[in-house]
């Protein structure tokens, strides 16, 4: 059975890029209250993406080292963890650090950001890089999950 | 906490967390502090990276950045990012090819 712990990871880091696409899409054209409402968003989506962050680190370190792992290194797709397990569970890392810099950025510019047009394209930017990002490691997980599923398959005979 | 602050803060963890990672892999030792320390490689990771934000976003530089001096320095984050996305993957597949 899939653990739970791996759907509320993902749940929690979609929803984290989801807020990310809204600060995006509230930027595009400011206000003073579509900037209010993107510091609220990306405040969320901050929360969002460091919950995901503490229960994906759970579950990797509770169940997939031990359990799913050696299953994948044994199958005809190492390369499933000892390429892109590998990369996801770092990439990781840099999310809730972005997503902190560009709450920050809406904290200290809120009343700013209508007149200072290149820091509104940036934190643009930075919100683009922090869903894209999201989309990337849901993408590996997806594979590191079809890798084991696989592996499972071939070992059940 | 102003956004200078926070924003070094983020380019350094990120920096750390691919400088332990490829280290860590290169030097076994390493690896063997790391994971000896919390009992995990990637919880001490993960809390070294931590750190180092906390450390730099409370006491770093306190300075009000221009509209200029906050793109560039959202700018140096995506960069940070961009690139350590793209040391990782070369390193991993590097290191499964070799």
């Amino acid at each position: 059975m899939v653990h739970p712990l791996i759907g509320i990871h993902a749940a929690l880091g979609e929803l984290g890029a989801m807020a990310f696409l809204w600060v995006f899409v509230e930027l595009l054209n400011p206000t003073e209250a579509r900037i209010r409402r993107a510091k609220k968003v990306a405040f969320a989506g901050t929360v969002f993406l460091v919950l995901s962050w503490m229960s994906g680190g759970y579950y990797y370190v509770a169940y997939y080292g031990s359990l799913v792992k050696p299953l994948i290194k044994e199958s005809v797709q190492p390369w499933a963890h000892q390429v892109i397990m590998e990369v996801k569970e770092h990439i990781f890392l840099f999310l809730p650090f972005l997503a902190a810099f560009v709450s920050s950025v809406l904290a200290e510019y809120k009343d700013k950001l209508e007149k200072y047009a290149k820091t509104r394209r940036m934190t643009m930017w930075v919100s683009v890089i922090i869903v894209a990002v999201s989309l990337m490691i849901a993408a590996l997980g997806y594979v590191v999950s079809t890798a084991a599923r696989a592996a499972l398959e071939v070992k059940a005979g | 906490m102003k956004v200078n602050r926070i924003g070094t803060g983020a380019i350094w963890a990120i920096i750390s967390v691919t400088g332990m990672t490829i280290i860590g892999e290169l030097v076994k030792p390493v690896k063997d502090v790391l994971a000896a320390a919390t009992g995990h490689h990637w919880i001490t990771k993960s809390v070294l990276a931590v750190i180092v934000f906390l450390l730099i976003a409370v006491t770093g530089r306190k300075k009000t950045l221009s509209d200029k001096g906050a793109y560039v320095l959202g700018m140096k984050v995506a960069v940070a990012v961009i690139v350590c996305i793209i040391a990782l993957f070369a390193f991993f597949v590097w290191e499964f090819l070799k």
